[in-house]
């Protein structure tokens, strides 16, 4: 094999080869943003690379050049961050990138076809109107703005161009949920009847300041000047998914929210607790709390047949519960009968099924993440997301509903932190409806 | 791994499980062997499980073939015995003519030097069934080797090696229900015998994929296979998933021992 077939094969393995899936193309119904990242696209821009800019280098946009550097089809030409300490980590990664201290400048600069943004959410709306305004593709990090009015500013920007725009919303890249949400579509857990969703950590959600005036710029996940606290740190990426299974969004939000434990200063909550009602009346239950790990990650997806938990790729079935053919086997040998063992046929099927058993949801190994990194997951599908946003920044082409999902999780975050400031019922606002949204 | 155990029948019959080996559950019945002699048995099929588990379990992110999968997946160096695995898994691929391939399809371009490193040039290899007959030939030895004669290992519900017979039979019994209506298809009789099942079902299907053509087989299908070697069971319950009439005539001429039944 030469180098160049080599490069090809690396390149292939940047993208999601959905005929080794168990769904195979079928899982483009149930994610059709992977359209623009097929093995075919990959093979369409072969021999070319992207040159990607990079505008925020800390911790989560450093994590994002290590990926980019893996990349065949990828090259970071420049860099920006207004903090010297992080330019200058960015630089000893990529030495040959141009460095700059205003983003402005970056997106003039006519060698950087994409910007990755990776700056606090406060930010986001400001320099993704400007990429976009400027003739960049965009990938920036979810939420996707601070407030419902930017949000739908950057939406109708968006709809407006021809410009492609990423948000890392990874789980919509990760196998074991796009394999796990289409086997719920297929009927797996029969009719979905209400989601879980959960994220617990015990920890303050600080970084060091090396100088007090360095607080609110780099602890800007603390105030409500840049941050929606915990709702759009964590909860977007989970809303998402309750979206994508239910194929709608709820119409409702009620919650509360308080700072139970983390007394610091900070301006958001430690603790949230946010229910989600569907026009049907099925709920989406939501808590985060970052002062005990004990209950972790999890996006559960209950129906009247079993639960599927996307975070561990795994489901479980009520029927579960049966006594199986080892117990019956067990039983007739104590009563002294030669009788048939009944196999559990050709997939497994848990024995002893007093207790819920966890069935894989996908073959092969799965990446599981904990929840505990402040800064990323290994393979969780953000390397995915990255490979797929390159892509279109060589084809020029827009990922089906990227943009619609991440407008409408992020909406779902900020309509629960106006139910939990307000503390009452809130309907999604007429206004920021989209034609994409079901409720 | 946490197992439990129990004695019955005044301590004639031992039953141990475990849950979770290899993303499944293990069980072992032995009938007449005396306590002392099954307990080390028992403990020693754990260990064999845990270490053919750290070698071959796909749902282990730490596992050495989730590290080969996930890493470099060129040049590189291997255990003895992940070399090993792989040279068995060419040999089932060249005896079932690329109708059982741990790569899906990829087998040929596969490398496997003496110097136990390994190449896969972008194809992550799939031991699902392959490591369920493994760790079964292994156990059958074991047991054989404790001097027990009568035993029933059931790792999955799907892969079965059943030595001697059941206490008050001459063989052991085992039903197959079909996983479409539960309704019971057949019933065979297995003394020192393996016997392994593959095949569709109503809420799993489209798994296993003929890996000359790279087709799904989405069928309502079960395949169930015995032989006297665990492994060529699982090897062939896949294979005759796949095969068709001329290629099954040529598994039947290769493996003269293993009987197959296919239903539809």
């Amino acid at each position: 094999m030469n180098e160049k077939e080599q490069m090809d094969l690396g390149r292939r393995k940047f993208c999601l080869d959905l005929g080794r899936m168990t769904g195979g193309l079928a899982l483009l119904s149930a994610a059709p943003w992977l359209k623009a990242c097929t093995d075919e696209k990959v093979t369409a821009t072969q021999g070319e690379t992207a040159r990607i800019g990079m505008v925020g280098t800390g911790s989560r946009g450093r994590y994002h050049i290590h990926n980019l550097l893996a990349l065949p089809h990828a090259r970071v030409t420049a860099l920006c961050d207004i903090y010297p300490p992080n330019l200058e980590a960015a630089q000893a990664l990529c030495p040959g990138a141009r460095a700059y201290t205003d983003y402005r400048r970056l997106l003039d600069d006519p060698e950087v076809d994409g910007v990755v943004i990776s700056t606090p959410l406060g930010l986001h709306a400001d320099m993704t109107l400007a990429a976009l305004s400027a003739g960049k593709h965009v990938f920036c990090e979810k939420a996707m703005a601070l407030t419902m009015e930017q949000c739908k500013e950057v939406y109708d920007a968006y709809q407006a161009g021809d410009r492609a725009l990423y948000y890392c919303m990874q789980r919509m890249y990760d196998p074991k949920y796009i394999e796990g949400v289409q086997r719920i579509k297929d009927g797996l857990i029969g009719d979905v009847v209400g989601m879980r969703c959960h994220w617990f950590r015990n920890a303050d959600w600080r970084r060091p300041v090396p100088s007090p005036e360095l607080e609110r710029l780099i602890n800007w996940r603390l105030y409500q000047e840049f941050s929606g606290g915990l709702m759009t740190e964590l909860a977007t990426h989970q809303l998402e998914v309750c979206n994508w299974v239910a194929g709608r969004l709820p119409s409702e939000a009620v919650g509360m929210g308080d700072i139970v434990y983390w007394k610091d200063g900070r301006e958001v909550y430690d603790s949230v607790n946010v229910t989600y009602r569907f026009s049907d009346g099925r709920k989406i239950a939501y808590e985060s709390l970052i002062s005990n790990k004990y209950n972790g990650m999890e996006d559960q997806i209950l129906g009247k047949g079993g639960t599927v938990d996307l975070t561990k790729g795994v489901y479980y079935l009520e029927e579960d519960t049966e006594i199986s053919g080892m117990r019956r086997l067990m039983d007739s040998i104590r009563q002294g009968v030669f009788a048939a063992v009944p196999t559990a046929g050709p997939s497994w099927r848990p024995e002893y099924r007093n207790e819920y058993v966890p069935h894989p949801l996908v073959q092969g190994s799965v990446s599981v993440n904990g929840g505990q990194s402040m800064v990323a997951a290994d393979h969780d599908g953000s390397d995915l997301v990255m490979s797929a946003f390159c892509i279109s920044c060589i084809s020029g082409e827009k990922a089906e509903n990227v943009v619609e999902e991440a407008y409408g999780s992020t909406l779902l975050c900020l309509l629960g932190n106006q139910a939990m400031a307000e503390g009452r019922t809130v309907r999604f606002p007429e206004e920021y409806k989209i034609p994409y949204m079901k409720f | 791994m946490r197992d439990e155990t129990e004695f019955i029948n005044d301590g004639a019959v031992f039953h141990g499980s475990v849950h979770l080996v290899m993303g499944t559950r293990l069980d072992l019945i032995t009938c007449g062997a005396p306590l002392p002699e099954v307990r080390p048995v028992w403990a020693a099929l754990l260990r064999s499980a845990d270490r053919i588990g750290r070698l071959l379990d796909r749902f282990s992110p730490d596992s050495e073939l989730s590290r080969l999968n996930t890493g470099a997946m060129q040049g590189v160096g291997v255990s003895r015995e992940m070399a090993e695995v792989l040279r068995l898994a060419e040999a089932y691929w060249e005896q079932t003519g690329g109708l059982f391939d741990v790569s899906g399809g990829f087998m040929s371009r596969i490398e496997v030097t003496e110097r136990d490193t390994v190449s896969l040039y972008g194809h992550p290899l799939d031991f699902g069934g392959f490591a369920k007959g493994y760790f079964l030939r292994e156990a059958a030895g074991l047991l054989r080797e404790a001097g027990i004669k009568d035993a029933y290992l059931d790792f999955g519900g799907s892969s079965i090696w059943a030595a001697g017979c059941h206490p008050f039979g001459d063989c052991w019994k085992v039903s197959l229900p079909d996983p479409y209506t539960g309704i019971i298809l057949d019933e065979m009789a297995l003394r020192d015998q393996a016997m392994s099942t593959s095949g569709n079902t109503p809420r799993y299907s489209g798994h296993i994929r003929n890996p000359l053509s790279g087709a799904a087989v989405t069928e309502r299908k079960l395949t169930v296979v015995t032989a006297p070697d665990p492994l060529d069971a699982e090897i062939l319950s896949t294979a005759y998933m796949v095969a068709d009439e001329g290629q099954r005539a040529l598994l039947r001429l290769r493996f003269p021992k293993a009987q197959e039944k296919i239903y539809t």
